[in-house]
């Protein structure tokens, strides 16, 4: 015998229309409490500087807009559409930036443990998200401490992504989340950078309050269940292809896609595919 | 058997006993009704040291589990329950009564609403290009966007207006990426306005046309000034207009013009006053000579284009013009940024008058051998001068980015007047009144072309062409009561009359090839140059009933002269990158016939060969900071003539002493040199160089010195070295909000000259100057800012085997600016100088000047007034001491006098 209830079954007790009728209305309410899981209730802002080889478009102020059950990581500097600049000696015809009315964020469920980051589509205008598991970062805790403002932060260190990372976090913000998709400790990370200075996100300003502005929410893009190492290798993949198909029509081996490997999040590939 | 499993249980008990024990604590984490907390942050302490032993987040259900090892030497642990929006929690658990559960209860506490800033840093770095935010730096009283670039960091800004970023010279400042002043950036930099300019980037490698990105490096260092977001409009800009008393009616007017799009950009700006806030000066060329990068540039052409006539210029000493100077100067300026199909099209012109006037006054003592000669000067002069400039860049690039052509072309019409009056006295005895007016006429102009063919992934070929023409006019006229004696003439012949002419024609043709491959690059040029000039030069004498007297044929002072040179060359040059290591090495050789033709003498014609070689290596100690050595060897033709004015005669080199010898100087180049530069994580800059230079066969100064005239000619060859040690860093302290910068130099010269007597004098000149300055920085309601300068300057001249003698001059530079902004409306400014100054051994004299500023914002009108109050302690004179090779001298200048000037500047 079935254990589901049909709607008929219900709806053939009067308790069952009463359930029916109460749910049709607590509905919109279960929405609204999702929906405070959205908002905010603080936000730091950082000061992203990426010094690697065509990363550095992302580089200025970013924002971490943070609740206890998520967070995201915006670029604020980004402009919201792709834009092309002006000749320069870097780039004949200058080159695009690319634009995101979202700036490129980074969402972090922290209960799923899950990062989910929107990057620009392969071989499509559409933008991609990838989805990484947090909780991968073996951190180090050390006794150092330092102020930021009134919040005494401690001194952590962790890899991620193939890069070493020196990290500032405060236990008095219980909020397990950072920069990008640095999480993981038992507290917010207010300043990070990696050891070689390559890579900084460094403490602007933190502020606190109900009234924080800005949504916390999913990424607009194609859902495409890859983790960043196979997002990556996939657009890899694609250049080479493009690059076989454009040499092929134009009967020359002048084309070439470069892909830059030296990325924030390292991945391993093929030297061969390194350009 | 039993007697084993024994021992074997002992030996696992023991090693039980000896590994840390793992404990697992678990628990709930609920508010007080008994709601789950999830992601409540737990965290499991030791000690007093709060080491953290074990952490996690509550799950949904507000569960979580701690797995620890049992700390050593611990007997309390610490549970530290925190939850955003509930009253942090903590247990204190004595490791002996340790049980596995803890059921937490939180009490809600109302969320506190916290701000904290950090000191947002101002400087971002991508990759080239390091950029820094102005407004941090500002305190809202710069004018001009060079006073706002004094205040960078690792900035440095001559009196002339060129600028230098931590030890090197910036080449280019561009507009909203375009550059539309070249060499002249002084223009811009002094006349466009600090606040309508949101960033600054500093470019390092600079490559004016794209397509030689990766195939070959540059050493150029530009400027790139962006716009604010908001000036971004159809037209937008500022203009002020002010009036004031002091001295006779004073008159103030700016403006600052811009429309800027994705598409075009148009600039306009310019200035007219008699305030001393103006100079025509601001339009001359700042030609950074490179010794070791002899590649021309599209607006650049070869050195040595100067003219020949050393007319007096004013002197400015260290301070404001308008301390030291009466003007009326207008000046103004148009940038056109343009698409024309596919070509892009950078037009500017600019023009302007000015009249200038200036008391100056010296006194020196002269060290001539016998006996010193002490004489003082003042001398009143008035300057009258225009500039009109115009000039078009023409860039294109083909679709597929393989081709581009490039064109720069340029005119110049700049033409000056002056009229000296001059007092000169030797101590006790009779004044001389020598007067001298001059006149210059010139016409410059100045083509340049360049195509770029990409043959490769990662080589091109280059061709370009140069020609210039320039035509000058002179007239030089003086009266002196000695012109008679020294040429033998009855006395009432004191007026002397002189014309010369100069045209010069020059042509290049090159041909480059480069390519880069791996780690290596490498250029090969070939080309040929040409140079035509033509000097003729006459002068006659004329006394009060005006009759003439001019020299007979084959007379010193006048005559015709011509010179030809050609050159063939072939550069090569080759670049290697290696770990942290570059290295280069070029070499130059080539051929160059020399023509020197001059009416009364048989033509000297020789073929010099051409060798220049140059190496260079650096090396990147860390992302912060590098090392630097280059060596480069150049052969130069001498300056073959020059003209002075009035009573200092006019003259030809080969003249005077017969066709020049046309042998190259050799001049050596040596410098070795460490940069650093963490700007955005420690906001500090460092640099340290050392450089040597050794000239054979150079031009040395020839002097005559008498109490009724100076004569300064050039004569061959003289040995000089110069060694020169230098350093700067500079520190902002972003706790304290202040900045700290020092600057050190010591340089010595030997040279050979000649004083009164065909004898060779060997003349050591050292310099020794170090400052330091100490203020605060970013906003604040009161800013200071104090600099003290040290300068000490020896000549030891070697007079005979055993008599030396020294020339010594001391002088103390300092200078404080303090601002006070007790509101967001109000700002005030003041501005002290100070100078100590002494030669030899006699007591310091001291002088002070000051200036003051108010500021009013009128944010509703978008407006601003401003009050200046120049020279507020009338002071009369300025002055300091200066000691260069075989004179001691304390000069000075006569001070404006004290006025006021309200200006009223609108923003739109």
């Amino acid at each position: 015998m079935s254990n589901f209830i049909s709607f008929r079954q219900v709806l053939s007790s009067f308790s069952g229309v009463l359930l029916y009728f109460v749910s049709y209305f607590l509905a919109p309410f279960s929405a609204l409490h999702a929906q405070a899981d959205s908002l905010p209730i603080g936000r730091v802002v950082y000061h992203h500087q990426v010094n690697l080889y065509l990363q550095e478009e992302r580089n200025g102020l970013a924002v971490l807009l943070f609740n206890p059950m998520r967070s995201m990581y915006i670029h604020t500097a980004v402009p919201a559409e792709s834009q092309r600049t002006a000749p320069d000696d870097k780039f004949v015809f200058g080159r695009t930036i690319g634009g995101d009315p979202e700036g490129w964020p980074v969402y972090k469920d922290h209960l799923a443990r899950k990062a989910y980051a929107k990057e620009h589509g392969i071989g499509t205008a559409e933008k991609f998200v990838t989805t990484d598991t947090l909780g991968a970062i073996a951190w180090t805790l050390h006794a150092e401490r330092k102020k930021f403002g009134a919040y005494e932060c401690r001194r952590a260190t962790g890899v991620f992504a193939g890069r070493e990372y020196e990290v500032w976090y405060t236990p008095d913000i219980p909020i397990s989340s950072g920069p990008h998709k640095l999480a993981g400790l038992p507290g917010l990370i207010l300043d990070a950078r990696t050891t070689d200075n390559k890579v900084q996100y460094r403490f602007v300003a933190l502020e606190l309050s109900p009234q924080t502005p800005g949504v916390i929410r999913m990424p607009v893009g194609r859902q495409t269940g890859m983790t960043y190492a196979e997002y990556f290798r996939a657009r890899v993949k694609h250049a080479r292809e493009l690059e076989k198909m454009l040499n092929a029509e134009s009967g020359s081996t002048m084309t070439i896609i470069t892909v830059p490997h030296d990325t924030v999040e390292l991945v391993e590939i093929e030297a061969a595919e390194k350009k | 058997m039993a007697l084993l499993v024994r021992i074997l249980a002992l030996l696992w008990c023991s090693g039980a006993l000896l590994a840390p024990a793992q404990v697992v604590v678990s628990g709930t984490v609920r508010d007080t009704a008994g709601v789950a907390v999830p992601m409540a942050s737990v965290v499991l302490s030791a000690c007093a040291d709060e080491r953290t032993l074990a952490y996690g987040y509550a799950d949904v259900e507000g569960h979580y589990r701690l797995s620890f090892a049992v700390p050593e030497g611990c007997d309390t642990l610490s549970l530290t329950v925190r939850g955003i929006g509930f009253q942090a929690q903590t247990l204190l658990i004595a490791l002996r009564d340790l049980r596995p559960h803890y059921d937490i209860a939180l009490v809600n506490a109302q969320l506190q609403e916290v701000v904290v800033r950090a000191r947002y840093t101002p400087v971002v770095q991508r990759g080239d290009t390091t950029e820094y935010r102005l407004r941090s730096f500002s305190d809202s009283t710069e004018f001009s966007v060079e006073d706002l670039l004094k205040k960078l960091p690792g900035f440095q800004v001559n009196e002339q207006g060129m600028i230098s970023v931590n030890g090197r010279t910036v080449s280019s400042v561009l507009l909203e990426g375009d550059d539309l002043f070249g060499y002249n950036y002084a223009l811009a930099t002094r006349n466009l306005r600090a606040d309508a300019f949101e960033t600054v980037q500093v470019i390092e490698r600079y490559q004016e046309n794209p397509l030689l990105k990766g195939i070959a490096d540059s050493e150029r260092l530009a400027l790139n000034l962006t716009l604010r977001e908001d000036r971004k409009y159809a037209w937008s800009g500022h203009a002020a207009a002010g009036l004031g008393v002091g001295g006779g009616a004073r008159a103030y007017s700016h403006l600052n013009l811009f429309s800027v799009s994705k598409r075009e950009k148009i600039y306009l700006f310019g200035k007219a006053d008699n305030a001393g806030q103006t100079s025509l000066h601001d339009a001359s060329a700042l030609i950074p000579y490179d010794p070791f990068n002899p590649r021309l540039h599209l607006r650049q052409g070869a050195p040595q284009m100067r003219s020949l006539q050393q007319e007096p210029t004013e002197n400015t000493m260290g301070m404001p013009r308008a301390f030291v100077l009466q003007n009326r100067t207008a000046l103004g300026c148009y940038g056109h940024v343009l698409p024309v199909g596919a070509l892009k099209l950078k037009i500017s012109a600019w023009g302007g008058g000015e009249r200038t006037a200036q008391q100056a006054f010296s006194e020196s003592r002269f060290l001539l051998g016998s006996s010193d000669l002490n004489l003082s000067e003042t001398a009143t002069t008035q300057w009258q001068r225009q500039v009109y400039h115009a000039e078009a860049e023409g860039n294109y690039y083909s679709p597929n980015a393989r081709r581009s052509f490039r064109f720069f072309a340029r005119a110049d019409h700049a033409p000056v007047r002056y009229e000296q009056d001059i007092a000169r006295q030797q101590a006790g005895a009779d004044v001389f009144r020598i007067q001298a007016d001059g006149n210059r006429l010139p016409l410059d102009l100045f083509l340049s072309t360049e195509y770029t063919h990409k043959v490769g992934k990662n080589s091109l070929l280059q061709l370009t062409g140069r020609q210039d023409y320039l035509r000058h006019r002179y007239d030089l006229q003086g009266e002196h009561a000695y012109y008679p004696l020294f040429f033998g003439l009855a006395e009432d012949f004191r007026r002397l009359e002189q014309q010369a002419a100069q045209v010069q024609r020059r042509t290049q043709l090159s041909a480059l090839f480069m390519a880069a491959r791996g780690s290596i690059q490498w250029q090969t040029e070939i080309g040929a140059y040409w140079h035509d000039s033509r000097l003729s030069s006459a002068f006659s004498l004329h006394n009060t009933q005006a009759k003439r007297w001019q020299p007979a044929p084959g007379e010193p002072y006048a005559g015709a002269f011509r010179v030809r040179v050609q050159r063939y060359y072939a550069r090569a040059e080759g670049v290697y990158h290696h770990n942290r290591w570059r290295f280069s090495a070029q070499l130059l050789g080539g051929w160059q016939p020399i023509a020197l033709i001059e009416e009364r003498t048989t033509p000297r014609r020789q073929a010099l060969p051409l060798l220049q070689p140059g190496a260079q290596a650096s090396y990147k100690i860390t992302d912060r900071s590098a090392f630097h050595a280059q060596y480069g060897f150049q052969q130069q033709m001498p300056a073959v003539a020059s003209l002075y004015p009035g009573y200092r005669f006019s003259s030809a080199l080969q003249l005077l002493n017969g066709l020049p010898d046309p042998s190259w100087i050799a001049r050596h180049h040596a410098r070795i040199s460490y940069a650093y530069n963490d700007l955005v994580r420690r906001m500090t800059t460092a640099s340290l160089s050392a450089s040597i230079t050794h000239a054979d066969r150079e031009l040395g100064a020839q002097h005559l010195v008498n109490p009724f005239l100076s004569i300064n000619e050039p004569f061959r060859p003289v040995t000089f070295t110069s060694y020169a040690l230098a350093g700067n860093a500079g520190r902002y302290f972003s706790a304290l909000s202040s900045r700290l910068d020092v600057n050190i130099l010591y340089d010595v010269s030997d040279q050979q000259m000649r004083v009164n007597s065909d004898a060779l004098r060997q003349v050591r000149t050292r310099h020794w100057q170090a400052g330091v300055g100490y203020g605060s920085a970013f906003e604040g309601w009161v800013n200071v800012f104090l600099r003290v300068n040290a300068l000490r300057s020896v000549s030891d001249n070697q007079l005979s085997a055993r008599e030396t003698a020294a020339a010594v001059s001391q002088n103390w530079l300092s200078s404080a600016e303090l601002v006070f902004k007790p509101s967001a409306l109000f700002r005030l400014k003041w501005r002290a100088q100070h100078v100590a100054f002494r030669s030899s051994a006699s007591p310091y004299a001291h002088l002070w000047a000051v200036n003051g500023e108010a500021f009013f914002q009128l944010p509703r009108q978008h407006s601003e007034l401003r009050l200046l109050w120049n020279n507020l302690l009338a002071t009369r004179r300025f002055e300091s001491a200066f000691a260069d090779g075989f004179a001691e001298s304390r000069s000075g200048v006569a001070v404006a006098p004290r006025f006021a000037l309200l200006t009223w500047s609108f923003k739109f």
